[in-house]
């Protein structure tokens, strides 16, 4: 037994300690900056955006409409108020932009993540799985070297935006990891509701979808009474699809399946369900099941888009 | 002289320990375990008779009590209530022990790991309404949330859209705290007299069942659930009908 596990544990030492191609951790980097950004500045910059803010993240002494819980970080720049939440969104999103860029991308995560935190999950009734797993791709951001390829850093080191890298493959692992955990622990959370089962008819995704408080458009489910199977058939997909995803793990060859079938349920709860950025960060961890697929396409396409750039460059500069 | 102090490199020191790579795959793991001990589904808070009260519960425990019958378990609703009630009791506190330290490292972390998400539908959803009251008593609807805003200009339809807006006013009618409805009710008073609204402001839950697969196009009937009301001077009240007064008076007695 105790071979069995020394066994098992060199081989993990191996495992965590390889290097792999840097492009699916990069793609990741600008996929959530992306979701950043969508996610804050609207939030910053419009007016439905600013009256969420006062409602929602400040203290009732400041417009909100409860008295918050505020963390200890919130209250040492005085309280929940809009201008301390919109200071903290605003360096969240110029966060966002470093990350989009890959300029100091370590720093520039955890700068997002710091603040993020603070202003989203400042108010325990409005935070959620979206909240969670933004700190979830952040973390990953800040121990993982996200910007080895296809950044500012990458620049700034090699000279070539698109430079080949390896990094280490710990943070993709830990990323893949608590990805299942998120699938699999809302997959069994979901079998206690018979409206998920047989039981109930696969009769889910037909009732949440008219939720007022969730759903887009609630009235228009009861007005198409057809969609009572494509509902209870995506019902029975979408919870064997969680359950099952652990197999992700442990049958790599699975992955493209699953990752199909993924990007089809986080487009149809994009469209259908107010969850905020949840779609789109769960989308953004999907590169990082191919790492080396996208090392192979990252680098041919660096090189080609390299060559033009260079191309470009030298042209530019013997024109008159 | 003394030489000048040389800087310790702690990082590349440790990064090029032999034992390194073994410390990271351990620390790896612990983390991996605290991820899946606190990720694993439990009850969020213990069961009480209010959260059996909603009609989502109700209809949860009828279906499962029919279905134990199907399975031979002849146990009555009631039976059923109580044995899930104490084993979700002793499930919250045990886990409470047990995923003390881990939920502490994770918390610090900042990624806590809540994923309940859509674990149950909501069977008679209670939407928040609110109206203004003219002059001759009528109400006027500003909004029903699921609706579009009838009046944009004091409430518009992107603030209704936010789903961190949709979120807290789902808690006016599922939230333990009574006073989420009376919260949210002089949040939007306030909106609304900023914007020279003079009336009273009325915040009703609306209840209404969605539509079950199985009972395509019957009626669903809507019923209000709570009402709060905020005067122009500042008073403020929940109003009873007349079924609910007389089931508060009964309680009293």
């Amino acid at each position: 037994m105790k071979r069995w596990f020394g066994r098992r544990f060199d081989g993990w030492v191996e495992r965590s300690s390889a290097l792999e191609g840097a492009t699916a951790l990069a793609c990741t980097r600008v996929l959530v900056a992306l979701t950043l950004l969508w996610l804050t500045l609207p939030l910053l910059l419009s007016e439905a955006g600013r009256q969420t803010v006062r409602y929602v993240f400040c203290d009732v002494a400041w417009g909100g409409y409860r008295e918050l819980p505020n963390s200890w970080f919130v209250q040492l720049l005085g309280g929940a108020r809009p201008e301390v939440i919109a200071g903290l969104l605003g360096t969240a999103s110029l966060a966002g932009l470093f990350l989009l860029v890959g300029l100091f991308a370590r720093p520039a995560a955890l700068v997002a993540a710091v603040c993020s935190h603070a202003a989203l999950t400042q108010n325990p009734d409005a935070t959620g799985a979206g909240d969670a797993l933004l700190a979830v791709c952040l973390l990953v951001l800040v121990v993982g070297d996200s910007s080895a390829t296809w950044s500012w850093d990458a620049r700034r080191r090699t000279g070539s935006f698109f430079a080949p890298a390896e990094v280490a493959a710990w943070p993709r692992l830990l990323a893949i990891f608590q990805l299942t955990v998120m699938y699999v622990a809302t997959g069994l959370q979901k079998l206690v509701a018979t409206a998920w089962t047989p039981l109930d008819g696969f009769s889910a995704l037909y009732q949440i979808l008219q939720s007022p408080h969730m759903a887009r458009y609630p009235d228009w489910v009861p007005t198409h009474g057809w969609l009572v199977g494509p509902l209870a058939l995506g019902t029975a997909v979408t919870l064997l699809f969680e359950l099952g995803f652990w197999s992700v793990l442990v049958w790599p060859r699975l992955r493209p399946a699953f990752a199909a079938l993924g990007v089809v349920l986080h487009l149809g709860i994009a469209l259908t369900l107010k969850v905020g950025a949840f779609s789109w960060l769960t989308l953004s961890l999907y590169p990082l099941l191919f790492p080396e697929r996208l090392a192979s396409l990252g680098e041919s396409l660096g090189e080609s888009l390299a060559q033009r750039f260079g191309k470009r460059a030298r042209s530019g500069e013997s024109a008159p | 002289m003394s030489s000048p102090p040389t800087s310790f490199d702690w990082r590349g020191r440790l990064l090029s320990h032999p034992r390194w790579p073994r410390l990271r795959a351990a620390l790896l793991l612990a983390h991996a375990l605290a991820v899946v001990v606190v990720a694993f589904p439990a009850p969020v808070k213990r069961l009480d008779d209010a959260a059996w009260q909603k009609p989502t519960m109700q209809a949860e425990l009828s279906r499962w009590t029919e279905r134990l019958h199907g399975w031979g378990l002849t146990w009555t609703q009631d039976e059923l209530r109580e044995r899930v009630t104490s084993l979700a009791t002793a499930w919250y506190e045990g886990r409470r022990v047990l995923v003390a330290v881990p939920k502490a490292y994770l918390s610090a972390l900042g990624t806590t790991q809540g994923w309940y998400m859509f674990t149950g539908a909501d069977r008679v959803p209670q939407r928040f309404v609110l109206s203004v009251q003219k002059r001759d008593g009528a109400l006027e609807r500003v909004f029903a949330l699921g609706e579009p805003s009838l009046h944009p200009e004091l409430i518009s339809d992107a603030f209704l859209a936010e789903h961190r807006v949709g979120r807290v006013l789902l808690l006016t009618a599922w939230s333990s705290r009574p006073e989420a409805l009376p919260e949210a009710c002089r949040w939007f008073t306030g909106q609304l007299r900023e914007r020279s609204t003079t009336g009273a402001v009325v915040c009703q839950l609306e209840a209404r069942a969605v539509e079950h697969p199985a009972r395509v196009g019957a009626e669903r009937p809507r019923e209000l659930a709570r009402t709060w009301v905020i005067h122009p001077d500042g008073r403020e009240a929940e109003q009873l009908d007349e079924p609910r007064k007389r089931r508060r008076k009964g309680a009293k007695r």
